[in-house]
């Protein structure tokens, strides 16, 4: 779409479509301080989800040096190093996945980059869409360990739970927002709420359903702006709203699971009646003359399309302040690749292990960085949000996968992040938590099966780090949300559980000798933000 | 990219430790063989179905919880209500073609599965019953919203407003516009609420509409969006009459809410005016006359095409993860068909179009639509019977018979080969493979009821090879016959896919495998082996088929597919999954209705006359 990046002076008032002047500033930071200080940037989150995982780490990962070292628990250090981009023949590359064309991967962009390695869910998840966010029980049921994780119930992902929070959205935000998060894609169902999120975890977890078209997912935000013609009459939504209260508080005979679904619906109602009365605070983008939904013939360069026009309304809402949120599920990603068919679950994700299948899968891997993560980073940094910094300053943009390098196996998740969470995180690091060399502690399920067809497969090994709850808990603390908005749940003995996500360790050997149990301090330290990452 | 996983791995999806609560759901208690009877006791890594279920009337079921129509049952709903409105039948298709865009915005259902699997069936669609979504999304709400005030844009055009509303509300008299505004309120609204409106509702209305009665189109369509957004349209709003005696918190339905329970279950559509008249005056409430509607819905030829809702989702046609239909068909890459020379030499002359997928599953849903309608079957013709129902060449041509003219009696297919409906190609297709794995968990699931456990780590990373050496069943065995997959696999599973490998992965009969090179060049050609241990009783360790034919003679004789049949209708009448105990007189009643011969037809009906049915539990 031919979204215009704004290039603003501070206190810059808008003029929007057919002339009429908008009364709202463009960007938070461009708000008249209160008291003479700088107000402070409201940040904006985004996750890109992609299937699968399998990548070997040695084509995943950086090979920067790490001279600074931390101990993360007793006997555990963890060390991090600057990333720093090879560039050549007109390519950036921090490795064979992590690489771009150096005009949009520039050693600026590189410099808001992280590179995180070494964070596990601790048992065999297998397939699964809760692992991303934090819905731990939303896996397959595979491996035993599935199962026992999901009778303790699902919960809420911290993209909703930055949603739903007084401390992400003010109340002054919500003059702007048009929609709270940006869920995009209905085939993956990453993002999960309580269903009214007032009531916490009295309220039962559901998930929170994509759209399939970015066309769609701009109208939503930008469709209903006219020209500040007065309206005829109000939006009759406050009138639904106050029919479906009546019937809920009424004295007609009701269950008390039919009053909660009305409370459902209720919230709904008031999240919309939010909607149709804000007002986006800038230029609004010309409409897409394109759709995702008519870009899957799975091309590369349909691919690609598809990644890029939902990203121009990500970088369009972030830029409006219209939504703060997005959530991308990517699903798998064939079409960034040669392979020619069209079974890559079995064909090649399944086989990750081999060499063929792992070219594929570090292609397609490749071309999802660059083609979609980068393009979005690179567009978010051309955005000017005042003060010298950009809106890829004031966002946490996050990329990780549905598997470590072992599809299926839940060790190891890769995580790369952009932008500067609007000054609350350090960047510019590669950081690697693991424990390396630790006794009864070597992980690769491919190794312990004879190296399932790849002499690289056969030798390599792996230890565990830190716990991707500890991620989840960084990444949503470092959107604002305080602990006491995560921290919802208590376990058998009444301590509140840490981080985000369900505590469990699996009774496996190297997973055990390294996080011991659920009350060391692994666990007990999951909600403190991950070494490196939060700036004092 | 986007829905790129194709679920289930060649390698199974089910594997040791029978830990899945087999009557699903999140009630709980569903699946004991202590609540049911008949079945056998649970084994090491399983547990088996009931084959009947016990009833004690004085357990009621779980308390109800406020339920929504479907995607289909709103559209119909939406497109009938304008046809009303305009006084055109063709109206309300018309108006749905005005809305696409909006109506483009609304979510559809997704397929759900009980509780302790929930996620694998909507992470990797696997089949599932689309009533039981039930999550309240904002997306849909929005959704619902925008078409409500679309929809009250598009009837109060000038040219539309004098039909909708009536001349009253275009003409020069202003003397009539609030009686015109309490004669639109009262009609379109008991047509949208499904039952009269109230001095309340009345008042609600005209308070939407403004406190100026003088006719105005912006008004009115505002009521319109309204009621089109009201919880008594877009969900069943039951409220009760009478209690039920013995069942404290259990209350009868009251005559509208039966009739529109009545006519979303058997039409997915709301009550037309013969029902609304027999809901009006009570009568539909006495035996007779709501046994006579009942009759007559099922008659309507809208009742064919609202089970054919059920029938995909008892079949999973909409999978893409199981050996069926495009899933199947996808599973070994269909897209190949012009590029592969091995599947190229496979398919031969059957070399797939776009169209065979679609095709498969309209051959299975022919042969339950004839034993349900044209020559009313019961549960053994529908595991036996040997007559085609392909009314297209293509699949007539795998099955090697003509096709069907959808009128006269159906082709005989060659006796012995194909046996009822779970050998026709819908379940056997893969591709340039069969998958017996994906074949032996469908019937163990969806035909049996059984439960087995979750397979192990990794389990799914291996995969059943194209070999040039070995058959489908021999490279299978290979890869299963090792611990810990081999003790769900050799018994459970394998066998009931085996017993079918006398089918090629399009579905053709066949008496040997040929076995092809990379370059589809012929390897070898091997002999089939079908005979097997089934276990359809899965404490059965000597019972053998030689083939299809005993296998399916066997599973009917076991009187599984009944209760299970029973058990999947209860999932898409209710919308929920069933719990053996508190609703095990409902299902009970549905079941028996198969016993000593009873129609198929006979269980779809008898669901709505179960006191279940007439009944909600409100504590």
């Amino acid at each position: 779409m031919s979204y215009r990046p704004l290039k603003l002076g501070r206190r810059h008032f808008l003029t929007g479509l057919g002339g009429f002047a908008l009364a709202i500033p463009f960007l938070p930071s461009l708000e008249k301080p209160a008291s003479g200080a700088a107000a402070a940037a409201r940040p904006n989150f985004f996750y890109l989800g992609s299937d699968h995982g399998g990548c070997w780490d040695s084509n995943f990962f950086p090979t920067s040096a790490m001279p600074n070292s931390l101990t993360a628990a007793p006997g555990h250090p963890v060390t991090s190093g600057p990333l720093a981009a090879q560039v050549a023949s007109g390519r950036a590359s921090l490795s064979a996945v992590l690489n771009a064309s150096s005009t949009a991967l520039t050693s600026a962009l590189v410099a808001k980059m992280n590179v995180l390695r070494g964070l596990d869910v601790p048992w065999y998840i297998a397939h699964n869409t809760g692992l991303h966010l934090g819905n731990f029980a939303r896996n397959d049921g595979n491996g035993g360990d599935n199962l026992v994780v999901a009778a303790l119930g699902m919960r809420p992902t911290i993209d909703q739970l930055m949603a739903n929070s007084s401390a992400f959205y003010s109340s002054a935000d919500t003059a702007t927002t048009k929609l709270r998060s940006m869920i995009m894609n209905s085939g993956r169902q990453l993002s999960w709420s309580f269903a009214v999120p007032a009531q916490g975890v009295a309220s039962p977890v559901q998930s929170v359903q994509g759209v399939n078209s970015s066309l769609q997912l701009f109208n939503s935000i930008f469709g209903g702006e006219k020209p500040s013609t007065p309206a005829p009459r109000p939006p009759v939504v406050d009138k639904i709203l106050a029919n479906y209260k009546s019937l809920r508080e009424g004295n007609t005979r009701l269950s008390a699971a039919d009053k909660a679904r009305l409370d459902t619906h209720i919230a709904m109602l008031a999240q919309l009646q939010s909607t149709l009365t804000a007002h986006v605070s800038c230029t609004l983008p010309a409409k897409p003359t394109e759709d995702s939904a008519d870009h899957h013939s799975g091309s590369k360069s349909d691919t690609a399309k598809y990644g890029q026009l939902w990203m121009d309304v990500v970088a369009a809402a972030f830029a409006c302040g219209a939504s703060r949120i997005g959530v991308l599920g990517f699903g798998d990603t064939a079409g960034f690749s040669d392979y020619a068919g069209t079974d890559w679950h079995h064909d090649v994700a399944h086989q990750w292990y081999s060499d063929q299948p792992q070219a594929w899968l570090v292609q397609s891997y490749q071309g999802l960085f660059e083609q979609v993560f980068v393009y979005l980073a690179d567009k978010l940094e051309q955005l000017d949000a005042g003060n010298g910094e950009t809106v890829l300053d004031h966002s946490l943009l996050v990329w990780s996968q549905e598997s470590g390098m072992e599809t299926h196996g839940s060790y190891g998740v890769p995580v790369v992040t952009f932008g500067g969470a609007a000054g609350a995180m350090n960047t510019g690091l590669y950081c690697d938590y693991r424990q390396n060399g630790q006794t009864d502690a070597e992980l690769s399920l491919a190794r312990a099966a004879g190296g399932m067809g790849s002499p690289a497969m056969s030798s390599y090994v792996t230890y565990p780090g830190l716990l991707y709850e500890q991620w989840l808990a960084t990444a949503i603390q470092l959107m604002g949300v305080p602990k006491s908005e995560f921290e919802l749940w208590k376990d058998s003995s009444g301590n509140v559980e840490h981080g985000v996500g369900t505590p469990y360790l699996s009774t496996d050997k190297p997973y055990v000798t390294h996080y011991g149990s659920l009350s060391s301090s692994y666990f007990q330290n999951a909600s403190n933000p991950l070494p490196f990452l939060a700036k004092v | 990219m986007i829905n790129g996983l194709s679920g289930t791995g060649s390698s199974g999806s089910v594997g040791p430790v029978g830990t899945e609560n087999p009557g699903g759901g999140s009630t709980g208690s569903a699946g004991s063989t202590s609540t049911g009877s008949g079945g056998n006791s649970a084994t090491d890594n399983g547990l088996d179905a009931p084959t009947e279920f016990s009833c004690d009337p004085t357990q009621k079921p779980a308390m109800e919880a406020l339920r929504a129509l479907t995607t289909l049952q709103y559209t119909n709903t939406l497109s009938d209500l304008a046809s009303a409105a305009l006084g055109d039948a063709a109206a309300g298709t018309a108006l749905l073609s005005e809305l696409a865009a909006p109506l483009a915005a609304l979510p559809p259902n997704v397929p759900i599965v009980p509780q302790n699997s929930v996620a694998f069936a909507a992470a990797f669609p696997d089949g599932g019953w689309l009533r039981a979504d039930q999550d309240i999304q904002f997306s849909r709400v929005q959704a619902f919203y925008n078409i409500g005030v679309q929809v009250g844009h598009a009837l109060t055009t000038p040219a539309r407003l004098g039909q909708v509303v009536g001349n009253c509300a275009s003409d020069a008299d202003s003397s009539n516009d609030a009686a015109c505004l309490t004669a639109f309120i009262q009609s379109f609204g008991a047509r949208a609420l499904r039952r009269p409106l109230t001095d309340a509702d009345l008042s609600f209305y005209s308070g939407v509409y403004g406190a100026d009665s003088k006719a105005d189109p912006a008004a009115y369509a505002d009521v319109i969006a309204a009621m089109l957004s009201a919880p008594e349209f877009l969900y069943f709003v039951e409220h009760g009459e009478a209690q039920v005696s013995n069942l404290p918190g259990v209350y009868a339905l009251s005559a509208f809410e039966l009739a529109a329970r009545l006519s979303y279950q058997v039409w997915d559509a709301a009550p037309d005016a013969e029902l609304r008249a027999a809901a009006a005056d009570g009568s539909l409430l006495t035996p007779a006359v709501y046994r006579k509607q009942v009759d007559r819905l099922f008659a309507d030829p809208k009742a064919h095409a609202a089970l054919h809702r059920f029938f995909a989702d008892y079949l999973e046609v909409e999978s893409s993860g199981g050996p069926r239909g495009t899933g199947g068909l996808n599973y070994h890459q269909l897209a190949l068909r012009d590029s592969d020379p091995l599947f190229k030499a496979y398919a031969g002359s059957d070399l797939p179009s776009d169209a065979l997928a679609q095709h498969l599953a309209d051959d299975a849903t022919a042969l339950l639509d004839y034993y349900t309608w044209t020559a009313p079957g019961t549960i053994h013709d529908l595991l036996t019977s040997e007559l085609s129902f392909a009314q297209t060449d293509d699949v007539a041509k795998l099955y090697g018979v003509p096709a069907w003219d959808g009128k006269s009696s159906p082709p005989a297919l060659p006796a012995g080969q194909r046996p009822g409906l779970f050998t026709r190609a819908l379940f056997l297709a893969a591709g340039a493979d069969t998958a017996p794995i994906l074949k032996g968990i469908y019937l163990r699931r969806y035909v049996l009821c059984d439960t087995i456990g979750p397979p192990p780590p990794a389990a799914a990373n291996a995969m059943v090879p194209i070999t040039t050496t070995q058959t489908t069943r021999q490279a299978t065995e290979t890869l299963t016959s090792v611990s810990p997959c081999n003790a769900c696999h050799t018994s459970y599973i394998n066998p009931l896919g085996f017993a079918t490998e006398n089918f090629d992965g399009l579905g053709r009969f066949r008496s040997e495998q040929t076995l092809y090179a990379a370059d589809g060049s012929v390897a070898a050609k091997l002999p089939i082996d079908t005979q097997v241990t089934p276990h359809v009783g899965m404490g059965d360790s000597t019972t053998t088929a030689s083939g299809p034919s005993e296998l399916m003679r066997e599973i009917d004789a076991s009187n599984k597919p009944g209760a299970c049949l029973a058990r999947n209708y209860f999932r898409y009448t209710f919308g929920r999954f069933e719990d053996l105990s508190a609703d095990g007189c409902a299902l009970e009643a549905i079941r028996k209705t198969l016993d000593s011969g009873g129609h198929l037809v006979d269980l779809w009906q008898a669901v709505v006359t179960t006191p279940a049915f007439k009944q909600r539990t409100f504590e």
